[in-house]
């Protein structure tokens, strides 16, 4: 009897995300912004479905939450055949492919501001200074010293991970506020820096950055009638993978709630022993590390980098998919990113009203959800604690 | 018959100014081991400001605190945690949003081991202690109420005013402190919430023979059924010591909750 | 030129920028000392300003009129654009920030972020070629035939320039006087300083803040109104920079006290106009240089110049 149901369960997790995955796809194909609306429209629908019909709706998402690893290793298995299968559905599915690496390097950075600011209430509004400290890292010493993407990608996080140590330490004892003011300003500077300082590139950036080369396989190559930005997309899907992983552990461990407890009240923090100071600045370096290693990413794979891809604009971005997301909800986050990111690929037509979308949105999810689309559930720490629990203790 | 009481704490002349205002003044206040000592004062006496420095929030502008022969002035709030001193609040600083389970946990912070490392590698330790400390969790509320372990993982948001006590009680009990401080526990609660917060209080001591309580109360029927010995505090001074008994009918006690015409009858 | 009268132009051209980020940086600080709300959008309001009032210059038909009909409409239009602006900046309040102080302070910041933004956009949407700079006219010239400006001890003072200064003594003056001679003055600076001991004294809180958020916006948009003078040119992203400079003033000032945003006001606007003159290349990095300053001032006094707000509660 429960070896049947335990099947049942993963036949019901692989067809509800096969169907999305195929939704999803078709989504992406057909070019016209009726997509958008309907999307939008199930979405509200199941929504309303999901409230009237509350035990039905229980019943089909339990299997998820018991099986999680199974899940999670069904929508694996998907996204990796994601390249092989689009192509054969989608006229340009190189260009979406492309959109959707974009999207994952987003999330990466999007998970490290999630750290520093939905887990311990650090606010960082210059991001996208980080993430092109760690493009410029890479693309530098791959430009100008040739060395292997093997070793830029993690000396650009550290790159990046030590200038947030150098800008954080000296005001880190002072309030929020302040570190809103000084990474605000720090961004500003750091691009007009960049602009002006004619050896990396000054406005016209940095050309012909080197491409991933592993043990000589280079990532320009074309995978049989695969595109070669597909090489990216799997490295991206690995190193994102990995991030998730990381910030999943972190989350249910004594980190996560020493965090949670720095951000929601610090002085209690305090008084639990909790030296709250030191916690932040480690908080602050290991978030920019990603933001670092997402751009070399970046760097890497396109090849040419310059001040503007780095402006203020894309740290908006990183913010509001943290805020509206959901803060210290690591699929929160990635359900904004896609919607704040490839969403608006479809609407070409609001490309001119984007940001002004996201500067209304960002405040009617404040106002309206301040804790995000999907804020952040109890923290399990680990299955058998929860179990533990259940059983009353015993 | 006077058994030799040893003191685990004293000051040394605090005095705690706030520009002009003196909040704390020629405070020298010993606390033996293993007593309950309570502390009462009209509101804005100093009763609060003593708790906040010394646990570190304030630092005195003249004076020392020693405990355990430690002099501990003008340590952060952390490092005298560390050394075996909890606290509660008058607002009960829960972090509403988060779990039962979460907000007693946090409590054993100081003798945690795992770290970033741990929490990402090496899984299996960091869960064998969370579940050590979890199972000590589980044991203190089943004192306090057996009902709240199959809300573990509820949001304390959740929880009447009572329970949330409790479970903030609880947080300062896990990591087996060997002073508790208590500030104001009945504030804010009725007349039965109050009874079972004197249960509660009695149940602590029970649970933690081997630590001393200080508790500040405004409610007298708290103080007098718990403390065996009072202080009181008014504009920042102390001016009475001694039992309940002694303390409540002091004629400065009096006077400084009911005025001078009831003081002198 | 002759040093002393480089050293003239430094402070003048200092003392043009200061006013103007003063009156910003005061509405920083009044927010936040009586809704504990730092307002990003508070930049934009400047922004507003300065459109706001070229609009009205252009309704008004004023550039055709002359002699005291001119001068009646140019107080007109100052004073009107800071009546709207004022006003709008109340409306903002109650859709958006009084909302949103009630939660921690950085939800208020990203929140009024979200708004500037909103509002930035919106201008360059939807005012008709709103991505181009728009020429700000020259106004005092009208009155002086015959002369550009007036030449003292080498420097060049030009008329606008001297009516900037001339509206900013008497505002910052008129600012000084309301705050510690009137009761509603006074009371506004009683709730900057401690909000919980003035609401303790049965004061109508909500009135207080609408009053703020007009005088702020108000001020931010006469500020508009003189930068737009001072460079003769405005933009729709006008308030991105100058909402960062007024936070930056507020905060070395001291966020919660008017004085304080004042001096820091002109504190930052000292050391651009010096990086400006003294450092080659120094006007493209004079905003960063101040910005230095305002790091360092941040980690050898936190709390400002004139100190911020009371103890934080245990």
């Amino acid at each position: 009897m429960k070896k049947e149901n335990r099947f049942l369960d993963y036949i019901k997790i692989i067809l509800v995300e096969v169907v999305a995955f195929f939704l999803f796809l078709f989504f992406l194909k057909v070019e016209s912004i009726w997509t958008v609306i309907v999307a939008i429209l199930l979405v509200a629908l199941i929504y309303f479905l999901s409230k009237i019909y509350k035990e039905k709706f229980q019943a089909l998402l339990e299997p998820f939450s018991r099986y999680q690893n199974f899940a999670i290793g069904v929508l694996f298995i998907l996204l990796v055949l994601y390249p092989i299968i689009s192509p054969l559905m989608i006229v340009h599915s190189t260009y979406w492919t492309l959109i959707l690496i974009q999207t994952g390097i987003y999330i990466m950075i999007a998970l490290g501001l999630n750290f520093q600011l939905g887990s311990t209430g650090m606010m960082n509004l210059a991001t996208a200074a980080f993430y092109g400290i760690g493009a410029y890292t890479a693309g530098l010493l791959a430009l100008k010293l040739g060395w292997p993407a093997l070793i830029t990608i993690p000396l650009a996080g550290l790159a990046a991970a030590f200038a947030g140590l150098l800008l954080v330490i000296p005001i880190y004892k002072t309030k929020g506020h302040y570190l809103a003011l000084v990474t605000l300003a720090f961004g500003f500077m750091l691009v007009l820096a960049a602009d002006n300082i004619e050896v990396i590139g000054g406005p016209q950036g940095l050309k012909n950055i080197p491409p991933v080369n592993i043990f000589g396989y280079s990532f320009l190559n074309n995978i049989g009638n695969l595109h070669f930005y597909t090489n990216y997309y799997y490295l991206v899907l690995a190193l994102l993978g990995i991030t998730i992983l990381v910030f999943a552990r972190l989350f249910n461990s004594w980190v996560g709630l020493t965090s949670a407890y720095i951000r929601d009240d610090e002085l209690a923090a305090k008084g639990c022993g909790i030296n709250t100071n030191f916690r932040k600045l480690i908080v602050f370096v290991v978030g920019n590390f990603f933001m670092g290693v997402a751009g070399a990413l970046y760097a890497h794979m396109i090849g040419f980098i310059s001040p503007p891809n780095f402006q203020f604009a894309q740290s908006l971005l990183i913010v509001a998919i943290v805020i509206i997301g959901g803060m210290d909800n690591i699929l929160g986050v990635i359900v904004a990113a896609i919607l704040l990111v490839v969403f608006p690929e479809k609407l070409r037509v609001i490309t001119e009203y984007r940001i002004f979308l996201y500067g209304i949105l960002l405040v009617v999810t404040l106002i309206l959800r301040p804790r995000g689309i999907l804020p952040f559930g109890p923290r399990k720490y680990d299955s058998s604690i929860l179990k533990f629990a259940r059983k009353g203790g015993s | 018959m006077a058994e030799e009481k040893k003191t685990i704490f004293y000051t040394e002349d605090i005095e705690m100014r706030f520009g002009g205002l003196y909040a704390l003044k020629n405070i020298n206040i010993k606390i033996y081991e293993n007593e309950i000592l309570g502390m009462i004062g009209p509101n804005g006496s100093g009763k609060t400001t003593f708790f906040n420095v010394i646990t570190g929030f304030y630092k005195p502008t003249k004076g020392r605190f020693y405990f355990m022969g430690e002099d501990l002035t003008g340590k952060e709030p952390y490092d005298i945690t560390r050394k075996g001193i909890s606290r509660t609040y008058q607002t009960s600083r829960l972090c509403l949003d988060l779990t039962i389970l979460d907000n007693i946990l946090i409590g054993t912070y100081p003798v945690q081991k795992s770290g970033y490392i741990d929490a990402i590698f090496n899984r299996k330790k960091l869960i064998k202690e969370i579940k050590k400390h979890t199972e000590r969790a589980v044991h203190l509320l089943n004192i306090f109420n057996p009902n709240l372990i199959e809300k573990l993982f509820v949001p304390v948001g959740s929880l009447p005013h009572i329970d949330r006590r409790r479970v903030e009680i609880c947080r300062a009990m896990i990591a087996e402190p060997k002073l508790i401080l208590l500030d104001e526990p009945s504030a804010g609660m009725n007349a039965d919430e109050t009874q079972e917060l004197m249960d509660d209080i009695e149940k602590v001591r029970k649970e933690m023979e081997n630590a001393t309580i200080m508790i500040i109360e405004h409610d007298m029927k708290v103080i007098s059924s718990v403390s065996e010995r009072v202080i009181a505090l008014n504009f920042g001074q102390v001016i009475a010591e001694g039992t309940y008994e002694e303390v409540s009918h002091d004629k400065e006690v009096i006077e400084a909750y009911l005025g001078k015409e009831v003081a002198n009858g | 030129m002759t040093s002393a009268s480089i050293f003239l132009q430094i402070i003048f051209n200092g003392i043009m920028l200061g006013i103007q980020y003063s009156l910003i940086a005061v509405g920083f600080s009044l927010f936040f000392g009586v809704l504990d709300v730092i307002n990003f959008a508070h930049g934009d309001i400047f922004m507003l300003g300065a459109f706001v009032s070229l609009i009205l210059i252009n309704v008004t038909g004023m550039l055709t009129a002359s002699g005291a009909v001119y001068i009646f409409l140019l107080i007109l239009v100052i004073i009107l654009s800071m009546i709207i602006v004022g006003g709008l900046g109340v409306f903002f309040e109650r859709i958006v920030v009084k909302p949103v102080s009630k939660g921690p302070t950085l939800m208020s910041l990203v929140a009024t972020l979200g708004l500037g933004i909103a509002i930035r956009e919106a201008v360059r949407l939807f005012y008709p070629r709103g991505s181009e700079t728009k020429r700000f006219p020259e106004l005092l010239v009208k009155l002086f035939p015959g002369k550009e400006a007036i030449e003292f001890k080498g420097v060049i003072l030009r008329y606008d320039n001297l009516l900037i200064l001339a509206v900013g003594v008497i505002v910052v003056i008129l600012l000084a006087i309301y705050i510690n001679k009137t009761k509603m003055g006074l009371t506004i600076r009683a709730v900057a300083q401690d909000a919980e001991a003035a609401s303790m004294m049965g004061v109508n809180k909500n009135l207080i803040i609408d009053v703020t958020f007009f005088i702020g916006s108000a001020l931010a948009a006469l500020a508009g109104f003189m930068n737009g003078l001072y460079y003769n040119s405005i933009i729709f992203d006008m308030g991105a920079m100058a909402g960062i400079v007024g936070f930056s003033a507020a905060v070395i000032g001291g966020l919660g006290n008017i004085y304080g945003a004042i001096v820091g006001g002109f504190l930052f606007a000292m050391v651009e106009s010096l990086s400006a003159a003294l450092i080659p290349k120094g006007s493209e990095y004079m905003t960063v240089i101040a910005f230095a300053v305002v790091i360092l001032f941040l980690v050898f006094r936190p709390s400002g110049i004139l100190g911020e707000r009371a103890y934080e509660r245990v």
